[in-house]
């Protein structure tokens, strides 16, 4: 008779030479104690990891009236977007439904009540991670571009992260290229939600866009972390 | 009284005013100038971060796991690392957990991160490009051994870290300590007095933010959790960042200049003298005979 082709067999036998006490040593040491073993597959943490994905220069003033996304192609139903400031003191969520409105660069309103406070910071200082959705309750798969100054050029993709205490990087791979980039700690500024900006320089006209996250402290590596990112 | 005497008490008067007023100048001056400060720091943290300079550059390790950005060198060493001048540092260990020493150099223009130097004289520099990590292979746990490992540190020093939005669940903190601010007067250094006490407490961080000389300190390692740091700092100014983003900056207050510099009090007091002595020389009033 072939055990390997008999699991009802197979497991009537291994029954029996476990209830025997039976063990074995091809099989390994049957655990001493009640085996327990956990797997978190969703890490809970008081932050986002990915807190903006940006266009245009990070070094320029906001202009709150000028806050805009690349839209792509979709059928989706909404664009969600959330802006925090790089303080923590600051953060916004909205969503904005897509019906009517074409793809391209596409103007939002951004009805704050603080536009005293926040046209003074650069456009680094106020991330915004913008996202297409059926519902906004779920977690971003696919990011879109957003930038505070429509009009300007795009120019480079600036990532803004929040990971401490690991060397960070961003492999970033489109149909025609990889690459990576090391991501540059902010410094003396409060860092409370974000501390890292990671840059893309040129993106060379691709329409989309995946990036990996990687964090890495010595031979200690966290899973990776992969985004999308549509860019026309 | 003649007509001569009274011009000169109005000439000795007008010496008398422009002294006094060059005195209250100085005084002004010497009381709102930022005054040099040694800042004397002891804490328990489980972060420290320097800045490797020229002084001191050699740690010495036992039992470590050495890798690059993921491969791995040194399975066991024991021995010297020599690091490159400019180095950043970033000293970690979590409660009594094992010692960890993330090196990473600010620009890409030195190719070697660190040089090891093992106890058999063999020297191994790394050429890694920008990082090289050290991981203790054991315990730190020193008690019952009568020992204890030591780092001496030197060059601008900061203790534990901006406490933000946290992503991890393990964060190393800064978990007390003392600032103490001994006051150096202007003219004389040798002149010191003990300006202010600032007590740091969990969650914060601390750095020197204009640094006159580079902070000699060490680092020890012990039966207790975390790390002992303690150091010294001449600067002008140094910041408690607290957690959320504050940040408190540490300098000598203006009453405490006033209440113990001898050099801000004496200008202050030649100042009041000769005020005084203004008031008591008569301004003289012209009298035709």
């Amino acid at each position: 008779m072939n055990l390997s082709r008999s699991p009802v067999a197979a497991r009537a036998i291994a029954l029996i030479i476990t209830c025997s006490g039976a063990v074995s040593t091809e099989q390994g040491v049957i655990p001493a104690r009640t085996y327990s073993e956990h797997l978190e597959l969703r890490v809970k943490v008081s932050g986002d990891l990915i807190v903006g994905v940006m266009g245009g220069d990070p070094d320029a003033r906001v202009d709150l009236s000028n806050v805009s996304v690349v839209l792509p192609k979709t059928s989706l139903p909404l664009l969600c977007m959330h802006v925090t400031s790089q303080d923590g003191a600051f953060t916004a969520q909205s969503e904005y439904g897509l019906q009517g409105v074409f793809p391209g660069i596409v103007r939002l309103q951004f009805p704050t009540r603080y536009s005293v406070q926040l046209s003074s910071l650069r456009a680094r200082q106020l991330a915004v991670r913008a996202w297409l959705a059926s519902t906004c309750a779920k977690d971003p798969e696919v990011l879109v571009v957003a930038t505070w100054n429509q009009g300007q050029p795009l120019g480079p993709l600036t990532f803004l992260i929040n990971s401490r205490d690991y060397r960070t990087s961003l492999r970033f791979s489109h149909p025609s290229s990889l690459g990576e980039t090391v991501c540059e700690q902010i410094t003396n500024e409060t860092v409370t939600a974000y501390n890292l900006t990671c840059t893309i320089s040129d993106t060379y006209g691709q329409i989309s866009l995946q990036a990996v996250l990687r964090r890495i402290r010595g031979p200690h590596h966290l899973q990776p972390v992969t985004v999308n990112v549509t860019l026309q | 009284m003649s007509y001569v005497s009274k011009w000169s008490m109005g000439r000795y008067r007008a010496v008398v005013v422009t002294v006094a007023a060059t005195a209250f100048v100085v005084a002004l001056v010497l009381t709102l100038i930022p005054v040099s400060t040694v800042y004397d720091v002891t804490a328990t943290t489980e972060r420290v971060d320097f800045v490797a300079n020229s002084v001191m550059r050699t740690i010495h390790l036992d039992h470590m796991q050495v890798s690059s950005d993921s491969a791995q060198i040194e399975a066991d060493f024991s021995g010297a690392v020599e690091l490159t001048v400019g180095s950043k540092v970033s000293i970690t260990r979590v409660g009594l957990g094992r010692l960890s020493i993330e090196v990473t150099l600010p620009d890409s223009g030195s190719s070697e991160v660190a040089v090891l130097r093992g106890q058999d004289g063999k020297r191994l520099p790394l050429r890694l490009g920008t990082y090289a990590y050290f991981e203790s292979l054991v315990h730190e746990d020193t008690s019952g051994t009568g020992g204890n490992l030591v780092i001496p540190i030197s060059g601008t020093i900061e203790l534990g870290r901006e406490l933000g939005a946290e992503t991890n669940a393990t964060v190393p903190l800064l978990r007390t300590g003392k600032v103490t601010l001994v006051g150096q007067s202007l003219l004389d250094s040798t002149q010191i007095f003990e300006a202010s006490a600032a007590d740091l407490h969990l969650g914060d961080g601390f750095e020197i933010t204009a640094p006159e000389t580079a902070a000699e300190g060490v680092i020890v390692l012990n039966e207790e959790p975390a790390l002992a740091v303690s150091f010294r700092c001449k600067a002008r100014g140094a910041r408690v960042i607290r957690p959320g983003g504050g940040r408190d900056r540490l300098t000598v207050p203006l009453q405490t200049r006033l209440a113990k510099d001898p050099l801000v009090q004496h200008c202050w007091l030649a100042f009041l003298f000769l005020l005084g002595v203004v008031k008591v020389i008569k301004k003289p009033e012209l009298e035709v005979k």
